[in-house]
């Protein structure tokens, strides 16, 4: 009787649940092409709701919901066909930030064409999630806008250079980076300091900074023939051994195996074939720059991880997805 | 040499003194005669080798891809293995596999990179350990006649090791020739990383089978199937190369480890009563396994493999046999296939 109930307990076992949570399914590893954009892409933000919005350089934005693209263009209330940033509010309102100003939308458009009363363009948008979205203007410093509809500008009166910002990243203290014509700033305890070729970047013009999981702050500058990095306070740079002297690092990502990606863009081709341009992966050792896979050699401006084995990446030949 | 003579001697025919007539028949069953349990009091321990030189890789479509061809790789396994069969009754017997060390090696061979640096690349990957600890109970239906045997076997198996990847220990070198330069015109990398084997989770398992017997020839086909009965969480490493210092950081996941099933059908003719030839096929599927981080998991893919196997079984004495097997891929997916050489003693005594 022991026995029976024993062998029962046994067959039984064999019907436990493990699977008692979504799994998504299965994707097939290695690169495909998103079909339904072939404009260049400026930028990839992953919203709180898993949706997809992709900027583009003249056909506005596109939203992917997991199984459709939608796209928004001047005509349906976007204020710019060239979207060159996007994030997500704290009250979950989608911005996009134009070469033709900024656009805000909740369901419906809300635009602004002007900012103290000049025409403006912005390059970067940042959600600190405190409340605040930053908003780099090219050529006119930068905005910090609350939750209480409170607008701040940080205007740079002895650096001009520093007025024209590239790119805004908020590391894992909460500091915010700018980078800018005239080097890297770094705003920690609302002071702001700035860091220059002297310190030890490659260059000045700084166009990506991004922090990986080990603490340590990279930074893509115009000369991207290396880049920099920045640890315990101290600049070194790394050389990008891609074999091409000319090449402009403005993305840069870390997947969830630890590899770091460089989105180098190539300002002045040769000829059409952008031979200074494309992704470089570094697995922590070594810097391989990715020819003959993927989007090959072309301008890459921007990638998400998302963190789950799939990187979005955006090149002048459109959307690409890379599954690993 | 005529100690060690001896000492074989005692252990092949010693367990024969003292028994009975029944004993005298057991030890005369020819191979495909031999119930699907061992005989009640009977100790029979299975002990030997596998080798396995992996050749190709099966794709998701299930096309055959050289693994040479693929930056060089070249992959081979190890394993050694040891079981053991207690007869309770005629009907039921204990089983336990007590051993399955393997050691399966991955290499790339060397990648040049040429730029300003000649970096070269190498990359090895170890999976060594023991497989889970398997225990069953192994059951044939009583009262079938000769020619056939239905059997059903419940079990369940323990993990031996955490599942996942052992810190690496990668490996930086300059040449002789450039010791002492600031700028080396050639750095070599070795990328070292080591698995464990085993599923890291206790794990169910249930296998039933079924023989036909004819005069000299015999059929029988089993389906077995192994099921996770948790999930685990394991780690993997990310590496950084600081002045010729490798630095690592372990990252967790979880995980579900793939059901497993596998069908087995085998012929064998019985040529002697001492030699039996085999042909076997048999068809392994892993599915609906999936790991995932920050609770988005993902699935992993479905894996088959399907090989033809050719064999054969010796009875040196009748308490001692060896079996060989060859194995032969014929289709797969997701996964590398090799061909495998595998060699089995076995040794039987009685204690009734």
């Amino acid at each position: 009787m022991k026995f029976q109930h024993t062998l029962m307990g046994m067959v039984l076992a064999l019907f436990s649940c493990t699977n008692d949570v979504e799994v998504l399914p299965e994707i097939e590893t290695g690169w495909s092409k998103v079909s339904a954009i072939s404009d260049e892409v400026l930028a990839v933000y992953k919203a709180s709701d898993e949706r997809i919005w992709v900027g583009t350089a003249t056909q506005g934005v596109y939203v992917y919901d997991g199984s459709n693209f939608t796209n928004y263009r001047t005509s349906q209330g976007l204020i710019n066909n060239t979207v060159n940033a996007i994030s997500e509010f704290s009250n979950g309102d989608m911005w996009f930030g134009t070469s033709g100003g900024l656009s805000v939308y909740d369901g419906s458009w809300t635009n602004y064409d002007q900012v103290n009363g000049s025409p403006f363009e912005v390059y970067s948008l940042l959600n600190d999630g405190q409340g605040n979205m930053w908003i780099n203007s090219w050529g006119m410093g930068l905005f910090s806008y609350d939750e209480n509809d409170e607008l701040l500008w940080y205007w740079d009166a002895n650096c001009d250079w520093c007025n024209y910002i590239n790119t805004l990243f908020q590391d894992g203290q909460g500091n915010l980076w700018i980078g800018t014509y005239a080097g890297l700033k770094k705003r920690a305890n609302n002071s702001f300091t700035l860091y220059t070729i002297t310190d030890g970047l490659p260059d000045n013009v700084v166009t990506s900074v991004y922090e990986d999981s080990w603490g340590r702050m990279w930074i893509g500058t115009y000369n991207g023939e290396k880049i920099g990095m920045m640890e315990n306070n101290k600049f070194s740079s790394m050389s990008l051994q891609s074999g091409y002297p000319v090449n402009s690092i403005m993305a840069i990502s870390e997947d969830i195996m630890g590899n770091m990606w460089f989105g180098a863009i190539d300002y002045f081709p040769d000829t059409q074939e952008f031979n200074n341009s494309g992704i470089i992966k570094y697995d922590g050792a070594t810097m391989r720059t990715l020819v003959d896979e993927g989007p090959g050699r072309t301008n890459t401006l921007a990638f998400l991880e998302e963190g789950n084995g799939t990187v979005w990446v955006g090149t002048a030949k459109g959307l690409y997805k890379y599954k690993y | 040499m005529k100690l060690f003579a001896l000492t074989i001697s005692i252990l092949l025919y010693a367990p024969m003194w003292g028994q009975s007539k029944l004993d005298s028949l057991r030890m005369n069953t020819r191979t495909m005669d031999r119930p699907i349990t061992v005989f009640k009091g009977e100790l029979r321990i299975n002990g030997g080798y596998r080798f396995d030189i992996f050749n190709n890789r099966y794709d998701g479509a299930g096309e055959k891809i050289n693994l040479s061809a693929m930056d060089g790789k070249a992959a081979f396994q190890d394993a050694l293995f040891m079981n053991m069969r207690y007869g309770i009754t005629d009907f039921l017997d204990i089983e336990v596999n007590l051993l399955d060390f393997k050691k399966m090696t991955v290499r790339e061979t060397p990648v040049d990179i040429i730029e300003d640096v000649v970096w070269e690349i190498s990359r090895l990957t170890e999976t060594v350990g023991n497989e889970d600890l398997l225990l069953k109970l192994n059951m044939r239906w009583p009262g079938l006649p000769r020619v056939v045997d239905v059997g059903l076997s419940p079990g369940i198996s323990f993990p031996t090791a955490r599942h996942g990847e052992q810190q690496p220990q990668h490996g930086y070198n300059l040449p002789q020739s450039s010791l002492g330069i600031d700028s080396p015109d050639a750095v070599y990398i070795d990328y070292h990383q080591v698995y464990k084997w085993g599923a890291g989770v206790t794990r169910s398992y249930l296998e039933g089978m079924v023989k036909w017997r004819g005069q000299n020839v015999a059929l029988s086909g089993a389906y077995s199937a192994h099921f996770p009965l948790k999930t685990g969480k394991a780690v993997y490493w990310i590496h950084r190369l600081d002045k010729a210092h490798f630095s690592y950081r372990s990252v967790e996941y979880e995980y579900d480890w793939a059901d497993f099933y596998a069908l087995n059908l085998m012929a064998e003719y019985q040529a002697y009563s001492w030699l039996d030839i085999l042909m076997g096929f048999n068809h392994r599927t892993w599915k609906n396994g999936w790991e995932g981080m920050s609770g988005e998991i993902r699935a992993l893919p479905e894996r088959k493999l399907a090989n033809l196997n050719l064999g054969y079984e010796v009875i040196i004495t009748p308490k001692m046999w060896l079996r060989q097997w060859l194995r032969f891929p014929v289709s797969g997916k997701n996964t590398m296939s090799s061909f495998v050489v595998d060699t089995k003693f076995v040794y039987s005594l009685s204690f009734k």
